[in-house]
């Protein structure tokens, strides 16, 4: 092999690495980002969240979300807050769920208000029968929020990692609560 | 003796390779960084005296938790350094090793949060950025992941005890 074309290799290689360290976000959020009076974007890839991890304590609790951690490739939090209600429209979700409509996506907890403000949907998309990501959609009258998990999660380790790297508790916590219900 | 340019050219090629992977980058000049910023933006940074020792300090009590802490505040920025721009001129500086893992923004005080980190071998280099109305600081500090929580965690147990 000519040293041209191991550089091309090599080149490739790195490209490819690269790409990959950066997930897309599978939403178009930066209209909201516009009309937000508070933004937040947590973006851990696998580096960042084994970095993240070392700082949980050393609780039964912490030690169980960082066993999760170890296996997931990112995590992947967008935060909108408004002022006053009606920012949004139940419209405006319904175009963030769309990408969801898929078989590869399942959706898995759907609770949704009058007035869209309380609405939690949760999909999983499965490969070969296993979760190997996760979307969250919470949607409050003054804030949204977008969580997108890549790597193998049980919906029961959302517990876990509520409260961390952004993921906000509150909305898991609602979530959970209605999941047992459906149940 | 023919064969010296084809042998340089392979060097070069492994060279350049494992210069812009992310475990064998050099790391950025943070001076250089700043002083690049400076001449972009028009502003001048306020000189930080002792911040050596500061440095030398924090290494020390966290025992080797974090190492090579700089910082640069810039004061009557004004309006002269918008948020996405400065964003896009700092990861161009950076380089592609570099992620932004965490951003924010204050629409009533215009005030932007940017944290930027790499992993550099078994640590982490962490750039905060914080743009708050005339104001722009910028703090680098190395992490070391197993140490610093260790310390932290020392730290913790002591205070409730």
């Amino acid at each position: 092999m000519n040293i041209q074309r191991r550089a091309v290799i090599l080149f490739l290689a790195l490209i490819s690495y690269r790409a990959n360290a950066q997930a897309v976000f599978p939403v178009d959020t930066s209209r909201l980002a516009g009309r937000a009076d508070e933004t937040t974007t947590v973006s851990l890839d696998k580096n960042m969240l084994r970095f993240a991890s070392k700082f949980l304590s050393s609780n039964e609790e912490d030690r169980q979300a960082r066993r999760i951690i170890e296996n997931l490739d990112g995590i992947y939090v967008r935060t909108f807050e408004f002022k006053t209600p009606g920012a949004y429209t139940s419209a405006e979700l319904d175009t963030y769920r769309k990408p969801f409509a898929t078989p590869e996506w399942s959706h898995i907890v759907s609770v949704h208000g009058k007035d869209a403000d309380g609405d939690t949907d949760i999909y999983v998309r499965l490969v070969d029968g296993e979760v190997r990501g996760m979307f969250i959609l919470s949607a409050e009258a003054e804030e949204l929020t977008f969580v997108h998990i890549l790597g193998p999660i049980k919906p029961e380790d959302l517990n876990q990692l509520s409260g961390n790297f952004g993921i906000p508790k509150r909305h898991m916590d609602k979530a959970q609560r209605r999941k047992d219900e459906q149940q | 003796m023919r064969r010296l340019p084809i042998r340089l050219g392979r060097i070069a090629v492994v060279v350049a390779a494992l210069a812009s992977s992310p475990v064998w980058a050099a790391d950025f000049n943070f001076n250089h960084l700043v002083s690049n910023i400076e001449q972009r933006y028009q502003v001048r940074h306020d000189r930080i005296p002792f911040l050596g020792f500061v440095s030398f300090c924090a290494r020390i009590v966290t025992h080797d938790g974090v190492h090579g802490l700089h910082l640069a505040q810039f004061e009557d920025v004004g309006n002269r350094v918008p948020s996405d721009d400065f964003d896009t001129f700092v990861r161009g500086q950076l380089g592609e090793t570099w992620n932004v893992i965490v951003r924010t923004h204050e629409k009533a005080t215009n005030e932007d949060t940017i944290i930027y980190a790499r992993a550099d071998g078994g640590r982490f280099v962490l750039l905060i950025a914080q743009l708050e109305g005339k104001e722009l600081s910028l703090v680098k500090i190395g992490v070391d992941p197993d140490r610093l929580p260790r310390w932290l965690n020392e730290h913790e147990h002591h205070e409730t005890l």
